[in-house]
């Protein structure tokens, strides 16, 4: 179509910035369930944290060996992500780090430095 | 049921059964035979035949993707495609006697007829002794139901082909992986076959990942027995339900137990649960589902133990949190890919 007319054109401008303002929405992280409906046994922290994944759909990423020896408590009930992890981490000597709206990394929570 | 249509079902149900007879890699000279005498007698019989063929075509498509596509869908399709080696051939052949006896120009028509029915029988024929193969591409994944009720879902990059017999189904997982549930049927047992290695099972699921040297076999239900292995045949295992074997060059190893079945089978959800994994290994799972691919280049950070659960498909999030330790630098490829470097052998801080 070469003929278009301006009110068409008014309606495109319209649409595009409609369009933008979705596709910018897009890039603000998305706003986290409040809270998610967990039901976690007692066990090893490693599985604990796995089992915290597969509930949530939230990726969990850490060295395998800070979580040796290490238990988590039971949970059971709602928790946002950020509370589930601090209740599942309360035992341990470890902290965790948002990489990103959906991933979560496992941290040592004395800030090791690195020199060593 | 008028008298016609119970004619018309029994020649459907004879082509399907001839469908099936001839199949068999083993149907005999004497069954080939039987079979164009049978189909020569009635343009019908070829017409029944090809439609068997159209929906058999139908069913196997690559597209198809089960069971989200209905029967109906299918037959609707099989008969909506146009199949041009079927038209002449309504021409009806089987006219009355004395009508083609009295005009030569008719008789001339039929035996035409005949020779386009008998060039679309060998059409036909030639289709017969193809396997189905079935594939995926590279980050894709699909469910494929079998002819025998079993169904098989491929992994990313992917391919099997399959042919199933009246008394044997064979699976040829040609490439990448795939987890198969199989119908039970003790009379036909369902065979995977990687290379030289055969896997036997009855009425089971299991999952057979192909690597480039070696075949990885996890039982998640039942029981499947590794029937050939190579050249190592004498000490064949059979595996149950959360047990495990790589089998290598050097035959099969030690059978492992309890395997984690979450994530063995995780990759169905597309996902990658690992358990301490090296670093390096987790990476290259990245790359089967994955254009752009993460190169570890620090051996010590490549052999690091990690744990954790991730979408197949966000590359950008690990390499996220691996651009986050300590003295790891994450530099383009310039092909959508990334290099990993560390500039301290990356111990461990405890």
């Amino acid at each position: 179509m070469i003929l278009v007319s301006t009110r068409s054109r008014a309606g495109l401008a319209v649409a595009l910035g409609l369009m933008w303002v979705f596709l910018f929405q897009d890039r603000v992280p998305a706003a986290e369930p409040a809270a998610y409906t967990l039901h976690i046994a007692s066990q090893p922290l490693d599985s604990a944290l796995q089992e915290f994944a597969r509930q949530t759909g939230v990726q969990i990423i850490f060295f395998s060996y800070l979580t040796d020896g290490q238990r988590a408590p039971a949970l059971d009930g709602s928790y946002s992500a950020d509370a589930a992890m601090r209740a599942l981490l309360a035992d341990s000597k470890l902290t965790f780090r948002r990489v990103n709206a959906k991933t979560i990394e496992i941290r040592p929570a004395r800030r090791t430095d690195r020199s060593q | 049921m008028t008298r016609e249509n119970e004619d018309m079902t029994s020649i459907s149900e004879q082509a399907a059964h001839w469908w099936v007879v001839l199949r068999d890699e083993n149907a005999s000279a004497a069954d080939k035979r039987e079979f164009v005498e049978w189909v020569s007698r009635a343009p019908d019989r070829v017409e029944a035949c090809l439609r068997v063929a159209r929906v058999h075509a139908a069913v196997s498509r690559e597209d198809v993707r089960w069971p989200q596509t209905s029967a109906e869908a299918l037959v609707r399709d099989a008969l909506a495609t146009p199949d041009d080696s079927v038209v002449p051939l309504h021409a009806r052949v089987h006219r009355r006697q004395e009508e083609s006896r009295r005009r030569p120009a008719l008789r001339w028509a039929a035996g035409l007829a005949a020779s386009v029915m008998i060039a679309a029988c060998l059409a036909w024929w030639l289709t017969l002794s193809h396997p189905e193969q079935f594939q995926t591409k590279l980050g894709e994944q699909r469910s494929v139901l079998l002819a025998d009720g079993s169904r098989v879902t491929l992994n990313t990059a992917s391919k099997i082909e399959v042919r199933l017999q009246n008394d044997h189904r064979v699976v040829q997982l040609l490439q990448g992986e795939a987890l198969f549930e199989v119908a039970h049927d003790p009379q036909r047992p369902f065979d995977v076959r990687t290379g030289d290695v055969v896997m036997r099972a009855v009425g089971t699921h299991f999952d057979v990942d192909r690597r480039a040297t070696r075949t990885i076999l996890t039982v998640v239900d039942g029981r499947v027995a590794v029937i050939a292995a190579g050249a190592r045949n004498d000490h064949l295992p059979v595996l149950s339900r959360g047990e495990r074997v790589v089998i290598d060059s050097a035959g099969p190893g030690a059978t492992q137990q309890g395997v984690n079945l979450t994530e063995a089978i995780a990759w169905t959800q597309r996902q990658l649960v690992f358990q301490r994994r090296p670093l390096g290994e987790v990476a290259e799972e990245f790359n089967r589902y994955n254009a752009g691919r993460i190169e570890i280049r620090s051996p010590a950070l490549r052999a690091q133990e990690v744990t954790g659960t991730f979408r197949s498909d966000d590359v950008a999030s690990f390499v996220a949190v691996l651009a986050g330790i300590p003295g790891v630098q994450v530099a383009s490829d310039g092909a959508g890919g990334y290099f990993v470097t560390s500039d301290d052998p990356a111990k461990p801080s405890r």
